[in-house]
């Protein structure tokens, strides 16, 4: 296990260095023109030049990558180009609030998705399953920004139970889950659609195996045939999939964060994307491609608490 | 026909072909259908609720909502259509020669694709969309582009099986060049599963289309396409709700149809497994 852990986690360097290296290529490839962006349509080119020479843009693409991968590597994602910040700063200010965004959404879809996946597969073939199977195919077709809509058309603007907009004080607790609730309720449906689907199959696979007609056989309760015996089992490709649904909420984010007016890495990354500001939107990508090993780490390192069987060498 | 038997028995398979087809038929023959021409402007008559002249209402520059939506289907279709069409034809093609042939070179495309495959599709295709630029062919590259790693590794899961099997031998034996083993032989076996699974990408095509256009990233104003349609609303949502509600409720329905469609699909060519995975 402890071998194990060292090699995934030294491969998590070459991981990002790639993504960086693609990224980073990506964007100096595009059509964008910072310069212009930033200054104006009306700029003069000495302006312009002298704007490319501050910001190390007249240099070639090989020495600016260079700069960027010594950077990257002293933890220095650089600054803005069109604010000069540090852009970890800026990360760092809207990171919390993405981060609230998808950990809440992903814990709702948990909390609704397992128990609703495993009534449905123990009601196989009745009404309950096909409104559920229904409902929740309706859950994955629908875009995420339009569930937003409709939640903050009713609860928002109609019934003024929350806020329109804004992300709230982030130091103030009650006000902080105020602002979440909506946009995490959105991005919890989304999650609740998919978990639900992949508890219910994979309850139905695993109800059918040997084990669970042998626990049947000698007699446990059924409460405990199904809890201890079907649903552990059946919980782990419901791990695997909860790891890829939550980078799908991570990208969906965006969209919340835009119909909800709240501030995240999704807004930062837009923003960024309209003022060709490069170094905002490389390191942004970074920060999610970061988040997506991880995802995928912990959803390795979970298969063998949840499944003893899986032992890494 | 045994398919056909399984399909049968699924009405929501039905349901799903109707919802398809009718959003199919609306846009096919939009010009005939619409009652006005969707980017008229009536500077009078701007943000009126749905009524009998104008179903579902009109938009801040008077645009009649409904046929903006009948229009606006047309680029979201094709869109899918063409971006499905690309990557398709470039993921398939570098899946079966990779997976064919092995070796290092297989290794580092798998490599690559696992990472570029680690982002959602979204995300790729904003990444893509911001370096192109925005506008109709822009979009259908960046999400073209965005779902090639996806094709790479549907392709190689047959293909690594096919060439295997006996009529490849076969085909080598009697002196087949590599080409005709792959076009003649590893294709035509392996496009059944590509196909099914690709069209239920369009599904996931239609909603990042209309992701991107939400986020102002795809198809640009005026020309009517139901993200940024959804995108202008959403400014309005006290006073006009049906400006976002009537588009997004479009986007659902083709979706969903498609869902449908594919939920059945699954059913039929694996019963045991009804996974969600897009």
């Amino acid at each position: 296990m402890g071998t194990y852990l060292v090699r995934r986690l030294l491969w998590v360097v070459p991981t990002v260095l790639c993504v960086a290296t693609i990224v980073f290529f990506l964007i100096r490839l595009g059509a964008g023109n910072p310069a212009q962006a930033i200054l104006g349509t009306y700029a003069s080119s000495e302006s312009l030049e002298a704007f490319r020479t501050t910001m190390g843009l007249d240099q070639p693409i090989i020495v600016q990558y260079g700069v960027y991968l010594s950077q990257l590597i002293q933890g220095d994602l650089g600054s803005s180009l069109i604010t000069g910040e540090p852009v970890s700063n800026q990360i760092r200010v809207v990171l919390p609030y993405t981060l609230d965004l998808t950990i809440g959404g992903i814990l709702l879809g948990l909390i609704l998705g397992i128990p609703l996946g495993l009534l449905m597969a123990l009601r196989h073939n009745t009404w309950l399953d096909s409104t559920g199977r229904v409902l929740s195919l309706a859950g994955i077709s629908m875009p995420a920004f339009f569930l937003g809509i409709l939640l903050l058309m009713l609860f928002a603007v109609r019934l003024n139970w929350f806020p329109v907009s804004g992300g709230g004080n982030l130091a103030n607790l009650p006000d902080r889950l105020y602002h979440l609730a909506l946009p995490a309720v959105t991005l919890g449906l989304v999650m609740t659609a998919y978990i639900t689907r992949t508890t219910r199959a994979s309850m139905l696979n695993v109800l059918t195996e040997d084990y669970v007609r042998t626990a049947r056989a000698k007699g446990a309760r059924e409460e405990v045939v199904i809890v201890r015996h079907a649903l552990r089992n059946a919980v782990i490709p419901v791990v695997t999939v909860c790891g890829m649904y939550a980078t799908i909420l991570l990208a969906i984010s965006p969209l919340v964060e835009i119909v909800f007016g709240r501030p995240g890495l999704g807004r930062l990354i837009l923003g960024a994307i309209k003022q060709s500001d490069y170094t905002v939107l490389q390191s942004v990508m970074l920060i999610y491609a970061g988040f997506v090993v991880v995802i995928n780490l912990m959803v390795d390192l979970s298969y063998s608490v949840i499944d003893p069987r899986i032992r890494y060498q | 026909m045994n398919y056909l038997h399984v399909l049968r028995k699924n009405r929501l398979v039905y349901f799903g072909v109707v919802l398809v087809v009718l959003v199919l038929l609306a846009a096919m023959f939009a010009p005939l259908i619409s009652l006005s021409d969707p980017n008229e402007q009536d500077i009078l008559g701007r943000l009126q609720s749905p009524s009998a002249q104008h179903l579902c209402g009109t938009d801040k520059y008077g645009r009649d909502v409904l046929s903006r939506i009948i229009w606006g289907a047309r680029p979201s279709i094709t869109i899918a259509l063409l971006s499905m069409g690309i990557s398709m034809v470039i993921g398939v093609s570098i899946g079966i020669f990779s997976a064919y042939y092995g070796g290092w070179v297989d290794n580092l495309i798998i490599r690559f694709v696992d990472i570029l495959m680690s982002f959602p599709t979204l995300i790729l295709g904003a990444m893509i969309a911001a370096v192109l630029g925005t506008g109709f062919y822009k979009v259908i590259l960046a999400i073209g582009i965005a779902f090639i790693p996806r094709f790479i590794r549907l392709a190689r899961a047959p293909t690594l099986s096919i060439r295997e099997t006996v009529y490849v031998e076969a085909a080598k034996a009697v002196g087949a060049s590599e080409l005709r083993v792959l076009v003649c032989h590893v294709l035509p076996n392996a496009i059944n599963e590509i196909l099914v699974v690709g069209t239920l990408w369009l599904a996931t095509a239609i909603r990042v289309e209309a992701s991107l256009s939400f986020l102002g990233l795809g198809v640009q104003p005026p020309t009517a396409s139901w993200g940024n349609m959804i995108r202008q609303g959403v400014d309005r949502l006290a006073a006009a709700p049906w400006l976002a509600i009537l588009p997004g409720l479009a986007v659902l329905i083709l979706v969903f149809g498609i869902n449908l469609v594919g939920d059945g699909l699954r059913d039929v060519f694996d019963p045991r497994f009804q996974s969600p995975k897009r």
